[in-house]
């Protein structure tokens, strides 16, 4: 009843338990965006995620009856997006369909300095020591993003774009606080690590991308 | 420049983890003070937040995300699709259970099968069983009654048919109503239960000897019911088969193997010899059918005919007379002459004397004049209607005058047997005086302790 009462949104879902179909579609258009970033960010593809978002609703909707507020209701409907990410990802890699360059990469990271050249290679053509700015800036930090594993991720995005506690982030991962501190901070220590070299000298490091052509 | 990224099971340094949770304000107050001391003092614990701060804030630049404008309304369309489609949680209930539904519906499917075979084979065989008691029910019938042939001829024989109605008539046999075989295989259940349980445990009697028979056997006899249901007679020539099963019993087995020769000659010698002999059986037999009135009406005319002989004078039967009436009363002396006419016809019969001795010594009377046609004739005047239709039943109709005066003799042999005063030696034996009991007595004495049954047998003949 906590939740009922101080989160709008579960009131919102409540009028949905209902069958009142102004509040779902209130209820989409406030996740609708948020959703969308979260699937480009921890679904298996970029172009698949419109359509997981709306799978995400799907399963808001159908769910509606048995729905019973007992958390924020943006813990439930990431815990439900968290799922259906999963489940794509796993569909996907089933039928080999899962493209090269939208692949999330793996937890070892491992991939992630070919990316980051890639990247680099993409937005500034042959000249790796170009001033990276505006848009590709932004692909640079995507890119790093997607170069964390799946779970530290799923929690930086909860984290820092959703603005959920530890506590909510365990509960919608079914993770301890624990786990979620530490999938946190290695996430953190990982950007630094990425990105550094960026925000240190604005460039992309020779070596770096020779090293990793090379391997 | 190289680096590698922690992955999720690599060890993070301590001050790392607490200066996250510091800056995502997850440390509670002592802690956050104690971080913050230490910032104060500690320049590179500082430097370290600043990178791990500066990396965090660069995510500012993460591109958002640009949903198409027609998202919203596109997610609504879905859910109304899928509202008009159905709920499909049930569809994915029945993928989930589709498998063990399908098997579990060709087990059973299996099992219903399986127990149709089962309940068709046994019902097959009880139906079978069902047939065969019909068969059984008739055993006597087809199993000696296999030669239909015999059975076609017999029935055509005027002598055989005038034969087998004074079996009915006059002997103890009886056909046996055909209940079982009258009704279909569906209704013979219920059949068997009407019956009443003498009727069942003969039943049950003749299936065991018809089980009991040897395939081959009982493949014949199923053969012959199967002929004789094809048969436009079947009900008289049944009646037939049943009838010659019960008289060949009577017979000595000479003239059984003779009559089931395969030489016709033979055959239907011997027919006419068997007719013979079952109608003098009968005829003797006759007599111990007679009621008392019938008794008093042979008696009066017998009185009639030996007062008829005294008027006419005749010798044998005044000088015997004469001699009676100097040792006995008038009544007894009447009735030893009258007995008198039947032993000359004993003797001329060869047939054994009914009377003994009246006396401790043995008479010497004088042969009496046996009884003549017309005192036979006078005899026949006296009977009731249903006398002489039993007559006709054992001489035939129009009946054969041999039959006829033969069984008018045994007539008058029984009337004096009763009449005579003095209980006979040789009275009946108590096995035959109980099968001279009609049905109705037979009950009632079958069901008295073994000295009343004993007392109600030797009581004195009726007078």
């Amino acid at each position: 009843m906590r939740y009922q009462q101080s989160d709008p949104d579960v009131r919102l879902m409540l009028r949905v338990r209902d069958d009142d179909a102004g509040a779902f579609e209130e209820l989409v258009r406030r996740y609708e965006a948020r959703l969308v970033r979260l699937m480009h960010t921890i679904g298996p593809s970029h172009q698949l995620a419109e359509d997981l978002t709306q799978e995400i609703f799907l399963r808001v909707y159908r769910a509606r009856k048995t729905y019973t507020p007992g958390a924020k209701f943006s813990t439930w409907l990431f815990t439900i997006a968290g799922n259906v990410a999963r489940n794509s990802a796993r569909s996907l890699s089933r039928r080999h369909e899962v493209s090269e360059i939208d692949a999330p990469q793996g937890d070892d990271g491992s991939g992630a300095g070919q990316l980051l050249a890639q990247s680099a290679m993409d937005a500034s053509g042959l000249m790796p020591a170009r001033l990276i700015e505006g848009n590709e800036r932004a692909e640079i930090v995507r890119r790093a993003v997607e170069s964390l594993s799946e779970r530290q991720r799923v929690a930086l995005m909860l984290s820092r774009f959703e603005n959920l506690s530890y506590a909510e982030i365990a509960e919608a991962m079914q993770l301890t606080q624990k786990a979620v501190k530490s999938l946190l901070s290695r996430a953190r220590v990982n950007l630094k690590e990425i990105l550094q070299p960026y925000y240190d000298d604005g460039l992309v490091p020779d070596e770096f991308q020779r090293e990793e052509e090379i391997g | 420049m190289s680096f590698s990224l922690l992955n999720d099971d690599t060890p993070i340094d301590p001050d790392d983890e607490l200066l996250v949770a510091y800056v995502d304000g997850e440390l509670d107050n002592s802690s956050r003070s104690e971080v913050e001391d230490r910032l104060l003092a500690d320049d590179s614990f500082r430097t370290r937040l600043q990178e791990l701060q500066r990396g965090w804030d660069m995510l500012d630049d993460f591109p958002d995300a640009a949903p198409s404008e027609r998202l919203v309304e596109s997610t609504l369309e879905l859910v109304v699709a899928d509202l008009v489609k159905g709920n499909p949680r049930p569809k994915q209930s029945f993928e989930k259970w589709r498998l063990p539904v399908l098997v579990s519906f060709l087990c059973l499917l299996a099992a219903t099968l399986t127990l149709t075979v089962i309940y068709f084979v046994r019902d097959r065989g009880y139906r079978q069983e069902l047939a065969d008691l019909a068969i059984a029910e008739s055993l006597d019938s087809y199993f000696y009654g296999h030669d239909l042939q015999l059975m076609r001829d017999l029935s055509l024989n005027e002598s055989w048919t005038k034969m087998a109605l004074a079996m009915k008539e006059i002997g103890d046999f009886t056909l046996t109503p055909v209940t079982i075989a009258s009704v279909s295989i569906d209704q013979r259940e219920s059949a068997i239960e009407s019956l009443s349980l003498a009727r069942r445990s003969q039943l049950d009697a003749k299936w065991n000897r018809f089980v009991r028979l040897n395939p081959a056997d009982q493949a014949r006899i199923r053969q012959t019911a199967t002929a004789v249901q094809a048969d436009p007679n079947s009900k008289q020539l049944l009646e037939t088969m049943q009838l010659y099963a019960a008289w060949r019993e009577t017979l000595s087995n000479e003239l059984r193997d003779r009559i089931e020769s395969s030489d016709i000659s033979i055959r239907r010698d011997a027919i006419k010899e068997a007719i013979d002999l079952t109608q003098l059986a009968m005829s003797k037999r006759s007599g111990v059918k007679l009621s008392d009135e019938t008794i008093e009406r042979i008696g009066f005319a017998l009185r009639r005919i030996l007062q008829q002989r005294i008027a006419d004078r005749d010798d044998s039967t005044l000088r015997l007379m004469g001699r009676l009436n100097s040792v006995t009363d008038k009544e007894r002396a009447d009735w030893i002459a009258i007995g008198a006419m039947m032993v000359s016809e004993w003797g001329r019969s060869g047939g054994r004397p009914p009377i003994t001795r009246p006396f401790g010594e043995r008479p010497t009377f004088e042969r009496v004049n046996p009884l003549t046609n017309d005192e036979l004739a006078m005899i026949e005047l006296m009977l009731t209607d249903d006398d002489r239709e039993v007559l006709n039943i054992v001489a035939g109709d129009p009946r054969d005058p041999m039959i006829e005066s033969l069984t008018l003799r045994t007539w008058a042999e029984e009337t004096v047997r009763r009449k005579i005063w003095f209980r006979p030696n040789e009275s009946p034996k108590l096995s035959e005086r109980y099968e001279q009991l009609d049905d109705h007595s037979r009950e009632i004495i079958d069901l008295l302790s073994p000295n009343e049954f004993l007392e109600r047998l030797t009581r004195p003949p009726r007078r």
